[in-house]
């Protein structure tokens, strides 16, 4: 995996900072996606959107998220949108003699995939008409692209990227955006309506660095470049390996018995190790501890080449080297190389912990 | 005449009756045959004794009854257990041995070899029980007996196969 250089970094941000400045009434306060996460895990985190309602208009929110392709994000992501402040201006319009177009917050609204034979607007009225771009009148993903203020940010150049393709939802509710900048509302000047798109996706099965992009407009203006009327986003992201939990056999047992350790090394840093070894922590006779971190005959692995995976058959107390009368607390395991350099574990303390059986 | 005839019977009845009561005088002197399968008074006869070494060692779950060969999977059962039973007309002795490099035990207590035992062959498996408790130590099945222990969970079966080296 490369590492992003300094250089890159500053390009990066930089052309991350230009482009939340050149957008005008759309933003994101934040998103709290993590740095890191696991292969093949879920994870969910929250998109703050802040809209300025200085430009009336009708529409539906249009939200967009750049993923790698074999994430699947289509059928392995959940995005539901709750609004804030949406209701604030509703007494101007009762002391208009109007209705308000809504009356309550929009809570955990699921947003729908855009349907692939939607096109961005061919055409956009803003300060001036806009047109004959190439992001307008294609394809929400593919526009996405096309738009010079957005495309795929900072991954552009990166190495060692996956390929990379924008997944585009939008809501179901309509939003009307009036234009309160001169409202003279001393009672609530906030012209600001809130929004929160929560996100859960399932990362996928392939360790990568990349930059996660964000974007989202409404689907009356496109993703339109120089146009203002959207908002976007990237974050980076390391994908790190994840190893499958060790295997125990058989799986009911108790840590005076005798059974297997099962490790399968795919997509771990031991998937092309000639030799693992199990090594691994015993907490006995009320918090004593045994460990056993060498590496040697007594605690390598046997592989099962059927099975692609490394097994070991112990008996904790003789593996430990534990009195015959010990009463074993809690026992985790790791697997290393034969340097001992390469490690796998579930970050935990000690590693993996075994659980075992009520009786 | 007649009193010579019955003076002659008289003769010969009292010769027969006194006859059928005089031991013979024989020409040597009798041994008895001994048969080898029938202890003197007060002795046994040499038991008959079959040793047995472990041949296997089996891990049996709820759901794999017949067991995982786990024997090769340990370095410690390279030493392995042995047992012998000694069966005499009055008596079996089980005796046990566990490897040296085992490092637990298959009964719940260390057995005091040996030990003597009944084997009931009323049951199948034929069980091999401890005269003084009842104890079931070993069953005979197909041609060696078995020893089944647990370890920690109920659910966990571990059995010693073990095959004669007569």
């Amino acid at each position: 995996m490369k590492t992003i250089n300094k250089r890159t970094i500053l390009r990066t941000a930089a052309a991350v900072l230009l482009m939340t400045a050149v957008v005008g009434c759309l933003y994101f306060d934040g998103i709290n996606q993590p740095e890191e996460a696991d292969a093949n895990t879920v994870i969910e985190y929250d998109a703050q959107l802040r809209i300025q309602t200085l430009t009336e208009g009708t529409g539906r929110l249009v939200f967009a998220i750049l993923a790698p392709v074999d994430w699947d994000l289509a059928s392995n992501a959940t995005l539901t949108l709750s609004t804030k402040n949406l209701t604030a201006k509703n007494h101007l319009y009762e002391k208009n003699g109007q209705t308000p177009p809504f009356t309550e917050e929009i809570t955990g609204e699921v947003l729908e995939l855009m349907p692939e034979t939607e096109k961005t607007p061919a055409t956009v009225e803003s300060d001036k008409l806009v047109s004959g771009l190439p992001e307008q009148d294609k394809p929400w993903a593919e526009a996405l692209e096309l738009c010079s203020e957005v495309g795929i940010g900072g991954n552009e150049g990166l190495e060692n990227v996956p390929e990379l393709k924008w997944v585009v939802w939008r809501s179901k509710t309509i939003f009307t955006i009036t234009d309160d900048s001169d409202s003279n509302d001393t009672d609530n000047p906030e012209i600001n309506i809130y929004a929160t798109v929560h996100i859960k996706l399932k990362t996928g099965m392939t360790p990568s660095t990349f930059y996660m992009g964000y974007a989202y407009t409404y689907d009356q203006w496109g993703f339109v470049t120089k146009n203002a009327r959207h908002a976007v986003e990237f974050k980076k992201l390391t994908v790190n390996p994840k190893a499958m939990p060790p295997i125990i056999k058989p799986s009911t047992f108790r840590y005076g018995d005798i059974f297997a350790v099962q490790f399968i090394p795919f997509m771990t840093g031991l998937e092309n190790a000639q030799d693992v070894y199990l090594c691994g922590k015993a907490v006995y006779n009320s918090g004593q501890v045994a460990e056993v971190t060498e590496r040697s005959d007594k605690n390598r692995m046997e592989y099962i080449s059927a099975q692609q995976l490394f097994e070991r058959y112990i008996y904790p107390k003789e593996f430990f080297g534990l009195p015959a009368d010990a009463v074993i607390e809690e026992l985790r395991f790791y697997f290393t190389d034969a340097t001992g350099e390469i490690a796998v574990h579930n970050n935990a303390s000690g590693g993996y912990l075994l659980e075992q059986a009520a009786e | 005449m007649k009193q010579i005839a019955i003076f002659l019977i008289t003769v010969c009845t009292i010769a027969f009756l006194s006859g059928c009561e005089e031991k013979q005088t024989l020409p040597y002197i009798p041994v008895e045959e001994t048969d080898e399968e029938i202890p003197h008074e007060g002795e046994d006869v040499d038991p008959l004794t079959v040793n047995y070494q472990l041949d296997k060692v089996l891990q049996c779950d709820p759901v794999n009854t017949d067991g995982t060969d786990i024997t090769n999977k340990l370095d410690f059962f390279s030493s392995p257990a042995r047992i012998s039973v000694s069966i005499s007309p009055t008596k079996t002795l089980f005796t046990f041995e566990n490897g040296e490099l085992i490092p637990f035990y298959p009964f719940a207590e260390e057995l005091q070899s040996p030990v003597e035992c009944e084997l009931d062959t009323a049951v199948v498996p034929n069980e091999l029980r401890r005269k003084d408790t009842g104890e079931v130590l070993a069953t005979f099945e197909n041609d060696g007996f078995v020893i089944s222990f647990h370890l920690d969970s109920k659910s966990l079966t571990y059995k010693y196969k073990f095959k004669s080296i007569n």
